[in-house]
């Protein structure tokens, strides 16, 4: 098999087949009209999932207004969100810590789209903000609130808005969004 | 050593319920393409593989035994037997094996007004109106014994 | 490797199908020579089909074989050849049919639907959390960290959609400019539109054969000397994402095998996954191409370009060629490949190639996958 020309690629026993790449694109107009036949289907898949150890008392805990974490003796490592066994030393966690429901941004991104790629029509800034009381690094994924999205800084110290006690279930939205302590 | 890794007490945060919504267009693909126009035009179309010349009852870009591409179609009588069945209330689902061919269709039967379904039985397809078929396997309405 | 693009009326199974056949055209094989396929494919919610591999089976020539369907998120393109080279490496096999497949056009109304599905349902799912968010999260850090610029990034869009001006089964070729990418619709803050990859359909197989048999094959067969994989924790709010550990780790694995004590020296060229900009820079650092922080440099220094030093992603990437997330990476080793060959006409690197680098990445920030071929 010698050199061939850029990607148009075939052999067959020594002899060179010029093969095209194949494949039949729709176009966005084909697609609307649907002039090609097409099977439209829905699925609404209902789940019902277990919490688990952990995040069980963890969600108990948001509803109580606390954020919870777990330690590992062995890599003194103190873990949030709390989990059932240590992932590094593979071993059942030794006991429970109300950690401080403050935190640092460690990272942050103001997302303008929706899970289905729609427009949002207000712009949401989100981060990974480490919680104080674990471990350093140990981040958990939540959105900011009260700031400007240009205003926002990796390393920008920030405090938990809880919803009001009568409005809070044992989830991850008990706490509403996280809000700068510092003047802005 | 051991914490406290017993259930809570509450009975709300031991389950989580949410659901997954799912939509989707499928491009039916380019051998169904053929199937599907030959539906709407009343006829079932096989795929017939030049180097072993079995002709399968379902559209097929290829033969997966011999993987090669498919390029001869013929129009197979929609007329077959009954390769297997299954009784639900009062519809009965068919399998349909046509003569000749690879295959079977799987598809339903309305339950016979006398005795039960046999394996074996000659079976044929009844189209919808021809205005109202639209190229998807339910413009067979059903399979009748005849 | 079939076309790449945005929707294909081809099926699942008649994309596998179109690529495996040419596979097997090139190598001059039949499907009655194969011992055994591996095939791999992303998420089943893309069309919904929850046996996907096995939806697949017939197209990827497994008919009655052994048959294997591999899946680690975009890891999978380059995981394929690996799982493939184990059959063959064992001595299991002599000829492996490695085919991989993505059809994501189904899913309504777009395919990045999918993605939310593969975090957390407790603690993520609620906030409304999309693929692009960690994407974000992550270009932000490492811009952080290692003071890159947003132009800098910029850089590889710019060079990785030219570099698909020559690759015949692109879906995006462009001729762009780093202003362009700044300018384009932001989506998930740094990230705009021009930084991203796009939605795709279409599959490539590779054939891998022992060594007397490739021998027989073909005058120029080139070999797997390396294979690396590493999958890092799924608490990725745990880790800083400035760096690929696992990346490293797999790079490492794969250099070992190879005998290969500095990268930067030994790798002719590289394919680099790059599904956004800013990662064939976060990648090239994790696979030690470059230090920590210095991935930016040699990109506008033109080290990267297909007449530089170590040329990256000649065939155009993703971010170029398209981005059908399994075929993704077979794409990138079949560019390999042909690279090692001298086959791939314009888009052929300028200084002579002995040993080149195909890499892919996946999941929640955790999958490095590497290959390393030689002649």
């Amino acid at each position: 098999m010698g050199r061939l020309d850029a990607g148009w690629h075939g052999c067959n026993n020594g002899e060179v087949k010029r093969l095209k790449f194949a494949g039949t694109p729709i176009s966005p107009e084909e697609w609307r009209n649907e002039s090609v036949f097409f099977k439209k289907e829905e699925f609404d898949l209902k789940y019902a999932w277990d919490t688990g150890y952990a995040i069980a008392k963890f969600l108990e805990g948001l509803k109580a207004g606390k954020i919870l974490g777990v330690k590992c003796n062995r890599c003194e490592r103190i873990l949030v969100p709390p989990r059932m066994f240590c992932e590094k030393c593979f071993r059942k966690v030794d006991e429970w810590v109300t950690l401080r429901d403050t935190g640092t941004v460690n990272t942050f991104s103001v997302s303008y789209v929706n899970n289905d790629a729609s427009r949002r029509e207000k712009p949401l800034v989100v981060a990974v903000i480490e919680i104080h009381g674990a471990s350093p690094g140990m981040g958990i994924l939540h959105v900011l609130g009260e700031v400007e999205p240009s205003r926002v800084r990796v390393g920008m110290q920030v405090k938990a808005v809880w919803k009001p006690e009568n409005e809070r279930v044992g989830a991850i939205t008990d706490i509403a969004y996280f809000k700068p302590i510092e003047v802005m | 050593m051991t914490s406290e890794f017993r259930y809570t007490n509450s009975e709300e945060v031991r389950v989580w319920k949410d659901h997954i919504p799912l939509k989707y267009k499928y491009s039916i693909g380019v051998a169904a393409q053929k199937f599907s126009s030959a539906l709407k035009e009343g006829k079932l179309l096989g795929f017939k593989c030049s180097s072993c010349s079995k002709v399968y009852a379902l559209p097929l870009l290829f033969c997966p035994e011999c993987f090669k591409e498919i390029r001869e179609y013929v129009e197979i009588k929609p007329e077959g037997e009954i390769y297997s069945f299954t009784e639900r209330g009062e519809e009965v689902v068919i399998a349909v094996k046509f003569p000749d061919t690879y295959g079977v269709l799987i598809h339903k039967m309305k339950k016979p007004l006398a005795g039960r379904p046999r394996i074996g039985q000659k079976v044929r397809a009844v189209f919808k109106k021809k205005e109202e078929r639209s190229g998807d396997i339910t413009d067979i309405l059903w399979f009748e014994l005849f | 490797m079939t076309l790449f693009r945005h929707r294909m009326l081809e099926t699942g199974k008649e994309m596998a199908f179109e690529a495996a056949r040419m596979a097997l055209d090139s190598a001059g094989l039949e499907r009655k020579d194969v011992d055994a396929v591996v095939l791999g494919s992303a998420p089943d919610a893309f069309d919904g089909f929850h046996m996907k591999g096995e939806q697949l089976l017939d197209g990827a020539g497994g008919f009655r074989k052994p048959y294997t369907r591999v899946f680690v998120g975009g890891g999978t393109g380059v995981f394929v050849p690996i799982a493939a080279w184990w059959h063959v490496a064992s001595g299991l096999a002599d000829i492996v049919l490695a085919v991989g497949e993505e059809k994501m056009s189904p899913l309504q109304p777009h395919p990045q639907y999918a993605f939310w599905t593969i975090f957390d349902q407790f603690l993520e799912r609620p906030l409304g959390v999309t693929l692009l968010w960690i994407f974000a999260l992550e270009m932000r850090r490492y811009m952080h960290v290692y003071n890159v610029s947003e132009e800098d990034i910029a850089l590889v869009a710019v060079k990785n959609k030219a570099n698909a001006l020559d690759h015949p089964a692109a879906q995006l070729p462009a001729r762009i400019t780093v202003e362009d990418v700044l300018k384009s619709e932001p989506i998930c803050a740094p990230v705009k539109r021009l930084d991203v990859s796009p939605t795709s359909d279409g599959a490539a197989a590779v054939v891998l054969a022992s060594e007397e048999l490739a021998k027989k094959l073909t005058d120029t067969p080139v070999w797997i000397t390396g294979v690396g994989w590493n999958v890092d924790t799924t608490y990725w709010t745990n880790r800083d994402l400035c760096y690929p550990e696992y990346l490293e780790k797999a790079a490492r694995m794969a250099y070992k095998m190879a005998h290969i004590t500095n990268p930067r020296k030994e790798i002719d060229f590289a394919e680099v996954y790059d599904p956004f900009d800013y990662k064939e820079l976060h990648h090239m650092e994790g696979l030690l191409l470059a230090g920590k922080g210095e991935a930016p440099k040699l990109t506008r220094e033109g080290v990267t370009q297909r007449d530089g030093d170590l040329p990256i992603n000649p065939s155009g990437g993703l971010l170029g060629v398209g981005n059908p997330i399994a075929a993704a990476g077979v794409m990138k080793v079949a560019e390999v490949f042909w690279q090692l060959r001298g086959e791939a006409g314009k888009r052929q690197v300028k200084k002579p190639v002995n040993r080149g680098l195909a890499q892919a990445w996946g999941d929640l920030m955790q999958v490095g996958t590497v290959v390393i071929m030689e002649r």
